[in-house]
Order: C-alpha cells, then structure tokens, then sequence
C-alpha cells in the first residue's frame, strides 16, 4: 500500500463509528481529499487532536480501497486566535466551507490552499475581519473561475473604473456591476451598489501583500452592500447558500442573540 | 433473507439497522433471542416499549427522564447555584460519575455545527438564559462542559457572549493531558491548552 506526506488543511471532519473520523483534507500537493482518521475520536488517539478542523498539518496518508488513511499527523498550525474567538471562528469556518463548496476532489488546486491558509493567519490579526474575509471570496472567486465583473458594466460593458461613469447597482444574475443607465433598465434583482463599494472591493480583490490586508478596513457605508452584493453573486453560482452565512449574517449584524428568535430559512430548506 | 423464515428475517432486519450491527452480528443476535424463553422475550419487548413510551425530556433542565422534572432536578441536596452544561445526556451520565458535581444539569441537546446548519435555535440554549434569568434561587456559575471540539468550543464561546452580560461566572471544563497518558504523544493543540490552563501548584 502506497503511502505519501503532504501538507494538509482539515476543512471538516464527520464522525465514521464509535472511534474513527472522515476528514475532509484540503492539501497542496493533490487538492481536496477525504480520508479516514481511524480510532481518532478515542480521547487517547494521537490522533484526536489533530483530527479537529482547522488544523494545519504535516500528515502521513496511506491509499486504501475508497478512501485514504491517516496513519500518523503532527500539527503545524492549529489558529488559537481563530479558535479563541466566536466572530474569528465563524469566519474561518465559511471560509474552509467555500473552499470544500468550489473545489473537487483530487483537483490540485496549490493557490487555494495557499490562499486559505494566507486568509487564516489575517483573520489572527485583521483590524477588520471581514476585509479578509471579502478578499478571500473574491480571490477564491477569481481562481475558480466565478469572480464578479468589476472594471465595467456587465451589461453595456463600459468602463466604471476611470470614473467618468457611475456603477447604479450590483446585478447577481449578470455577475457583476452594473452602469446608472443599465441598472435603470435591469429587469432582474439589482442591488444597491455604490462607487465607494466598488472600488472597496476592487481594492480587496486586488490585495494580495497580507500585512495590507490586515491592516484594511472595509468603509462603513460600503459594508452592507458589499456583504449583500457577495453572497447574492455566490449563492447563484453555488445555486444554494453556504451553510454557516446565517451565523456570519447575524453576527455581522451584532444580532447574535437574535439567532435564537431569527428563523433560519435558508437551512431549514437544505 | 430468503433463506430465514419470514418471522426471523424481519428480526434480523431490525438489528441490522442498529449501530455498529453488521448481517452477522444481527443474525446471531437474532438466534439467541430465539433460544431465549418466552418471558425472558418479552421482558426485553417491553423494555424497549417502555423506553419509547415513558422517557421524555426533564422539563427543567432537558435531561432524559421518566417524570415530568428529572430526579437530579428535584434533589434538594444538591446545590441550585451551580448549573453544568452538557451537549447530551451521555455527557451527563459521564459527569454524574465522578460524583464530584453536586450541582443541576443542562443539556443542550446537541452543540452549534456552522457548517451543519446548527444553530442555538435548534438547541435548549434560549432555556437555558429563561432558567438564569428566572429561577428563584440564584444561579452563581454556569460551568459550560462541551466536549473539546470545534463545535463544543463555539458552542462555549458563544454562551459565554451570551450568559456573561447576566452577570453569572462562566467557567469551562479544563482540557488537557488526559490522566494516565504521556506528554510525548499528546497532539500540539492539547498541550498548549494544557499549558494555558496549567494551575498554581
């Protein structure tokens, strides 16, 4: 039985049996992958620890007849800071979730794994979490091929960057901005988007130096739109939402303890 | 299952959906349940009737019960200022145990899974904050026992933001190095937990 190392990301982790994990392993070498962590729900397994998501690891696996085997695993990175914090922990859990959403398995896919990892270390020291968080959608995005159209109207295709033209909203259905003319004329869902919002995340999807990144802070005004413009755009090209976006929502809104009261629809449906 | 007589196929069957019980264990289950005496039968039928029927949820602190408030409620001997929060009533049944709690229960039914689609909605956490904020006796600390997971830690955290502006101390479980186990096979998380939570000797 072959076995290799790699470095490893667990996105998540679903219980097999009584002793043993499935993880989902988001590695650099050979992309996504699932495999078994055997006796690793023991509290005595070496592997327990190591097992739980977000965890960085150099791990040993083994190729079995379905899935591969965890034989041995040593933590390289385990982001108290994330794990530390509620507001943290959420973000990094959406982001580990979109990544296991976009991507397939065995696709080596090395800026991804990158991209996550870079986007975990920010969370620790972000003034503003969600500005990472946002560069993380976007850059993700553009890697897989969903990015939204920024530099110009997705419609009419002229230029909103140099200014001389106004973007009037966000179409999700389109994918991108749209111009004060063709928002005018949109018969789908616009959203409200403004210039400050667009080149706020033309500015995030461009941001690729991390200490930038975490020293960014998304406008307040630009906020909202940016946060309702994204996962619009994403939940139509994932054609459903991203589970854990009900608690980064009411999070974001500081409505944490409305969650009790607030019926979560969009899970309920799933 | 042709090869059972019809009886002791949809036995078989049953046992096969049990965890854990594959074809073979479920078949030999079956044959000794058919060896056994009648009375013996039916003593384990009603048992299991009778767990279906009776156990429901303790009306304060959500613990399986056969009444309407479960016995570890109605103890006055225990102390109501200390409330112990488990994810379930097997965490519970660990906890009783050890004998060391003397304090009341709560049991959450579960823990926050973000990527599952858990929310505090889908828990008894909403009873929890109704049982803090209107039990007669003061309730003093909420020590938050959820397992040391991903899942049981934001479960933590999340009821330490929401348990905290009451004004009740909120503690959580020490993990760590488990007793009997060796520092050089524990992972680098558990023993940096260990290590923050290390005590004053």
């Amino acid at each position: 039985m072959a076995v290799y190392k790699t470095n490893a990301l667990v996105l998540r982790r679903i219980p097999l049996s009584e002793t043993d994990k499935i993880l989902t392993l988001f590695t650099r070498e050979y992309g996504k992958l699932s495999a078994v962590a055997k006796g690793s729900r023991r509290t005595t397994s070496r592997l327990s620890g190591a097992t739980e998501p977000l965890m960085l690891l150099r791990a040993l696996l083994a190729e079995g007849m379905n899935l591969d085997v965890v034989t041995q695993a040593e933590i390289r990175e385990s982001f108290p800071l994330v794990r530390g914090d509620f507001g943290l922990f959420l973000r990094a859990t959406y982001a580990c979730e979109l990544l296991d959403r976009l991507t397939v398995e065995r696709d080596p896919a090395p800026e991804a794994f990158d991209l996550l990892l870079s986007t975990l270390y920010v969370l620790q020291r972000a003034v503003d979490p969600d500005a990472a968080l946002h560069a993380y959608e976007l850059q993700l995005m553009a890697q897989v091929g969903y990015e939204p159209r920024l530099d110009a109207c997705v419609r009419c295709e002229r230029d909103l960057i140099s200014g001389d033209l106004s973007p009037g909203g966000f179409s999700p259905t389109r994918g991108g901005v749209l111009c004060l003319d063709c928002a005018a004329q949109a018969r789908e869902e616009v959203l409200p988007f403004t210039l400050l919002a667009l080149h706020t995340v033309i500015g995030l999807a461009n941001q690729e130096d991390a200490r930038a990144l975490a020293a960014t802070e998304i406008p307040i005004e630009a906020r909202d739109a940016i946060n309702r413009a994204l996962r619009a755009h994403l939940r139509l090209r994932l054609e459903r939402d991203v589970k854990s976006t009900a608690f980064l929502d009411a999070l974001r809104i500081g409505a944490m303890d409305d969650l009790l009261s607030a019926p979560m629809d969009s899970q309920a449906r799933d | 299952m042709a090869q059972y007589a019809k009886p002791l196929a949809r036995l078989v069957g049953e046992f096969e959906k049990l965890p854990g019980i594959g074809p073979k264990s479920a078949q030999r289950l079956a044959f000794y349940i058919l060896r056994l005496s009648e009375e013996e039968a039916k003593s384990l039928a009603d048992a299991i009737v009778e767990v279906k029927l009776r156990i429901g949820y303790c009306r304060v602190c959500y613990n399986f019960t056969d009444q309407e408030v479960c016995d570890i409620c109605r103890d006055t001997r225990r102390s109501d200022e200390t409330i112990c929060v488990v994810a379930d009533p097997r965490d519970l049944i660990a906890i009783e145990k050890t004998g060391e709690f003397r304090g009341k229960y709560h049991v959450l039914g579960g823990v926050l899974a973000p990527m599952e689609g858990i929310g505090p909605d889908q828990l008894k956490i909403r009873e929890l904050l109704a049982r803090l904020q209107t039990q007669e006796a003061e309730i003093k600390e909420t020590v938050i026992a959820t397992n040391p997971n991903v899942e049981g830690d934001a479960t933590a955290l999340y009821l330490a933001r929401l348990l905290k502006p009451l004004g009740v101390r909120v503690t959580r479980i020490a993990h760590g190095v488990p007793v009997g186990g060796d520092l050089d096979y524990a992972d680098q998380a558990t023993l940096i937990q260990a290590y923050e939570g290390r005590r004053e000797m």
